[in-house]
């Protein structure tokens, strides 16, 4: 019986050749969709679980409160608060800060640049328990100059040579030696680094007064001890990521409970005024999908564009089985005969159903089939497109998704095996035989109905590319209100960091660039645009203000040159003067500061004077407002100091150019950087680009976004052709009546098309305040944002009739040029 | 009326070739009543088909009201038959989905006769062939012989000069077939020329001239097939 049934269908599926292959493709296609739409919502799903004891670590992250008023909600916390609730508190097994940066390593001849490195000390390993492939000691960051390789980074350095044991620079010429070597960590982690350096060894040459970090300078190292115990977390910065790993059935919350209450103890001095903090303990594997806070290590995603993404993955494979329904539903009608004479010889309604399902059940497990053939010949492209760390062997085998692809084999053989089976095996005997059997006339035909839906999603699928892809274009075209263009950016020179002669080199090397060819306008400041402005301050007041007055500003250091360089406008008074020291009690702020300080305008602030801390300055000038970040982000209230206090931080240097040799200037300029800061990397790169890469990640959504539409559009295109095919087929009488009675071929294209096109009208109306409720909410994560206009509906609707049209021209057209004669001969 | 000379159809099927129709010269005067007479498959429905103008001739050459027609494009033909000729099937051909009073009205839709003219000249129609009560049913709602008859409306709607009938009577008992040939009848006498397919000797009766045909091929006249 089993035979027979197969035989059947796969003669069924060979017969109807082009059907099968619609149904085959269009379900693989979807399947393949949602192969990789699975493996995506599951990489972004599954960060940081790869850890030892995942389940059990945490971050302490903390809130600001400024006056009651919320100020800050940062990702960091302090040095010491590992240890201290290690020891204070029972639930704590392991605490632990870490500090990072980014370094250049030298060993030998080879050099690797921006190596991801974290300041860390033993207790690292006690929370993060990473595999190593070698190491010197049970702990390898006890030392002063211990420093914990990745694998991929000892290769790198030397090659397949014995990593451990080996001594190696970091930047300038630090030195340290490699006592371990760790398994490089899976990209899905919220912590990315390839170096640990030993946290020590900067405490140890704090104490010493900054000498150099060289083996020749750690002459009593073995006895230095990091002070016990430790009294306070106020070390003056809040740049430390803090972990703790708790016991198994500890409670978060009681834990977050009792470090608020021991903060007062530690935090005196940042707890003064008006300020209160609360802490937090968030689980290390929620933090990439759900943190979203300042001064994260790496760019979070976003949760809810992954569960986006997820349902749309749900929308594709359902409008693939809808499809599959309406396509297997559609022929149906032809096999009625088949039915009724089945039924006839004696054949059970069950035993129909069985037969019915044994070929809708193969035809999705070809489908599956093909999809996963798919899923294997393009999966470099689409990994490229949706994040480098993903990999298809480590999830593609796993058990979970195994059974996952089954139930999905299950789940779709049911619903679109068994309803038509059903559907199919239930006609009436006795109708099946008449030769007027026919569907009901004039009632609501599931399967136009179900092509509509098909029609809604993809109107909806395609105003949202449109949005997405337009909000882009509005981003990037936008005026930023400052010229980022022509303009060439470097990091600040690191080597001389803390040297007193610091503020003459740069002067020095100001005035020598200026002097090369092409060079309009050279500026340094303690910002760069495109880059977040980190420094916040709150104690800003005019003097008829109250003293507790709290508003939160960014602030900013920079030169006379920075205003002319990026050609910025004054509103109102005057830019700095060359002159650093006169300007010690000036500063300049935007519009943005003036209007929030409650200045009326710009001249209104000119020349007022205003309190910042303890301090009386004067407003010398007002700056317009322009975009620091994307324009994803708010234009925020900055404040402008004039000197060189970042000297003590990473710096920027500015260098606007106008030349028509761009790689001659940049030679020259790149000669003087050498000859002054010979040892520091010349490493820049032009503004505007750097600017754009801001728009990197909602350039990759908007592309995902895309080929998810296309790929549904797609889908929906191959259901209307199978309705198409079959409406034409069931109408092949009809259209030749029409014909017999003076009806023109384009008069029955008209006719067919208009039946077809209803629907996407219908589907239009429906889809629009779908889409227009859906890209409202999606535009909301954009502080400047395109207004969902009129014509991108317009042209979504358009598209996709368009679509319709082209989809059914061709069998219209064919249909309608047919010799009626050969159209009556159907009866 | 019409007049073909050595009019031939050869028919390619999975690469069979098969002559539906040998040399046919036939010719048909103004209100003349004409049966064709034959076997299945001889080839009458294939005549039926290019004297209509819905087929073309492999070979031979057709005159249709005076003018050749026999190597007009479909699009030609289709002009050319619009108006003139009306068809009635043994399948009567009606359109499920459409109304009585829509099928019938469809051939003037396609002369694209205003509206207010369409509906009175359908009224008439339906008055005369008495199915007036019937207007709003669907096909599927009616017997065979009414079906047949408003299949017949449809035919004359347009006044045409010529009906073309493939057994008309085919499908329906012999009460409403007579029906059926009475209106035929009733038609030609008003000046219609008729041309009408037909398995039944007593509805040949009726028909003025009797034309044999035998494998695609035109009997003498007076000769019974």
């Amino acid at each position: 019986m089993l035979k027979h049934c197969l035989k059947v269908a796969w003669r069924n599926l060979w017969k109807h050749k082009s059907f099968s292959v619609i149904n085959i493709l269009g379900l693989a296609l979807a399947l393949a969709a949602g192969v990789f739409i699975f493996l995506y919502v599951h990489y972004e799903t599954h960060f940081d679980q790869f850890w030892d004891q995942s389940a059990h670590l945490y971050r302490i992250v903390h809130d600001r409160h400024q006056n009651g008023a919320l100020s800050l909600r940062s990702a960091r916390a302090f040095y010491g608060m590992g240890r201290t609730l290690k020891d204070h508190l029972p639930e704590v097994i392991g605490g632990t800060e870490i500090f990072r940066d980014v370094v250049t390593v030298t060993a030998n001849e080879n050099r690797i640049q921006d190596v991801s490195m974290f300041g860390a000390e033993e207790s690292f390993f006690d929370v993060f328990r990473i595999p190593f492939v070698d190491r010197k000691a049970q702990n390898p960051l006890t030392d002063i100059h211990s420093a914990v390789l990745s694998a991929s980074a000892a290769v790198k350095l030397y090659g397949t040579e014995q990593a451990v044991g080996k001594w190696f620079k970091v930047n300038e010429g630090w030195e340290f030696e490699v006592t371990g070597v760790f398994k490089d960590l899976p990209p899905n982690s919220h912590i990315r680094f390839d170096l640990l350096l030993s946290r020590k060894t900067y405490f140890y040459y704090h104490y010493k007064r900054n000498e150099p970090f060289t083996r020749a300078n750690a002459r009593d190292a073995e006895k230095f001890r990091i002070p016990e115990p430790i009294t306070t977390w106020d070390f003056g910065d809040q740049g430390h990521f803090a972990y703790l790993l708790l016991q198994p059935n500890s409670d978060p919350k009681r834990v977050a409970g009792k470090i608020n209450l021991l903060k007062d103890d530690y935090l005196k001095k940042v707890l003064q005024g008006g300020t209160r903090m609360e802490f937090f303990l968030q689980p290390v594997d929620k933090i990439h999908l759900y943190s979203n806070r300042t001064g994260e290590d790496t760019a979070n995603g976003d949760c809810r564009s992954v569960w986006a993404t997820g349902l749309l993955g749900v929308v594709i494979l359902v409008i693939a089985w809808i499809n599959f329904v309406n396509l297997t539903l559609a022929r149906s009608l032809e096999r009625a005969r088949e039915v009724g004479i089945r039924k006839v010889v004696g054949a059970s309604r069950w035993e129909l159903v069985g037969l019915h399902f044994i070929e809708y059940g193969l035809l999705n497990f070809l489908s599956l089939l093909l999809a996963l053939v798919l899923v294997v010949l393009l999966h470099p492209t689409v990994f490229g497109l949706l994040q480098q760390g993903m990999a298809l062997k480590s999830v593609l085998l796993t058990p979970g998704f195994l059974l996952a692809a089954a139930a999905i084999l299950v789940v779709g053989i049911l619903l679109s095996g068994f309803y038509p089976a059903l559907i199919q095996s239930s006609y009436d005997t006795v109708r099946l035989f008449k030769p007027k059997h026919k569907a009901s006339g004039h009632r609501l035909d599931p399967r136009k109905v179900l092509v509509a839906a098909q029609f809604v999603a993809s109107i909806v699928l395609i105003v949202g590319v449109i949005t997405i892809y337009r909000q882009i274009g509005f981003m990037r075209n936008q005026a930023l209100g400052i010229d980022i263009d022509h303009v060439l950016a470097t990091y600040s020179a690191m080597s001389d960091i803390g040297t007193p002669q610091r503020t003459n080199t740069l002067q020095t090397y100001k005035d020598k660039v200026r002097t090369v060819p092409g060079v309009e306008a050279v500026a340094s400041a303690s910002i760069l645009p495109g880059k977040e402005i980190v420094w916040q301050r709150e104690d800003v007041r005019k003097t008829d203000d109250l003293p507790n007055t709290r508003k939160n500003y960014n602030y900013a250091f920079v030169d006379h040159d920075f205003i002319p360089t990026f050609k910025l406008h004054l509103r109102a008074g005057r830019n700095f003067s060359a002159n650093t020291a006169a300007e010690s009690d000036a500063v300049i702020l935007n519009e943005s500061a003036v209007r929030q300080i409650g200045f009326p305008d710009a001249r209104a602030a000119a020349e007022s004077p205003v309190w910042i801390g303890s301090k009386q300055y004067r407003i010398v000038g007002v700056v317009n407002d322009y975009h620091q970040e994307s324009l994803r982000k708010e234009i925020r209230p900055v404040i402008y100091f004039c000197g060189y206090q970042w000297l003590y931080a990473v710096g920027y240097y500015a260098i606007r150019i106008n030349s028509k040799d761009i790689r001659s200037t940049v030679e020259s300029i790149r000669r003087i950087w050498s000859e002054i800061y010979p040892a520091d990397n010349f490493e820049y790169r032009f503004l505007d680009d750097a600017f754009d890469q801001q728009y990197k990640e909602d350039r990759r959504f908007g592309a995902l976004f895309g080929l998810l539409t296309f790929l549904a559009v797609l889908v929906a295109c191959l259901g209307l052709q199978g309705l198409a095919t079959y409406a034409i087929e069931k109408r092949t009488k009809e259209i030749g009546i029409r014909k017999v009675h003076g009806a023109t071929a384009t008069g029955i294209v008209l006719m067919l098309l208009r039946d077809f096109t209803t629907w996407v009208v219908v589907a239009f109306g429906i889809a629009c305040p779908i889409a227009y409720y859906l890209m409202s909410q999606w535009l909301q994560n954009y502080a400047y944002r395109i207004d969902l206009s009129w014509t991108i509906f317009l042209a979504a609707g358009l598209l996709a009739l368009l679509i319709a049209v082209g989809t059914t021209l061709v069998q219209a057209y064919r249909a309608a040029s047919c010799n009626p004669v050969v159209a009556l001969r159907y009866e | 009326m019409l007049k073909t000379e050595k009019l031939t159809k050869v028919f390619l099927a999975d690469e069979v070739e098969t002559t539906a129709l040998d040399r046919v010269s036939f010719e048909a005067k103004p209100g003349e009543f004409i049966a064709i007479m034959g076997p299945s498959g001889c080839g009458k429905s294939t005549l039926l088909n290019i004297l209509g103008l819905l087929d073309s001739p492999t070979d031979g050459g057709y005159c249709f009201d005076g003018a050749d027609v026999s190597k007009l494009k479909e699009r030609d033909r289709t002009l050319l038959r619009k108006g003139k000729i009306g068809f009635v099937f043994q399948s009567f051909n009606l359109i499920d989905e459409l109304t009585v009073h829509e099928n019938i009205e469809l051939p003037l839709l396609y002369l694209k006769q205003p509206e207010n003219q369409r509906k009175q000249r359908v009224a008439e129609v339906l008055e005369r062939l008495n199915i007036t009560a019937r207007r709003s049913h669907f096909p599927q709602q009616l017997s065979g012989g009414q079906q047949q008859r408003v299949a017949i409306a449809r035919a004359v709607i347009a006044g045409p000069k010529l009906i073309l009938a493939d057994e008309p009577t085919g499908n329906l008992d012999s009460a409403h077939g007579q029906e059926v040939m009475d209106l035929l009848a009733q038609l030609n006498q008003e000046g219609t020329t008729i041309i009408m397919v037909t398995h039944s000797p007593t509805d040949s009766r009726r028909a003025h001239r009797i034309v044999h045909m035998f494998d695609g091929r035109l009997q003498p006249e007076g000769v019974a097939g």
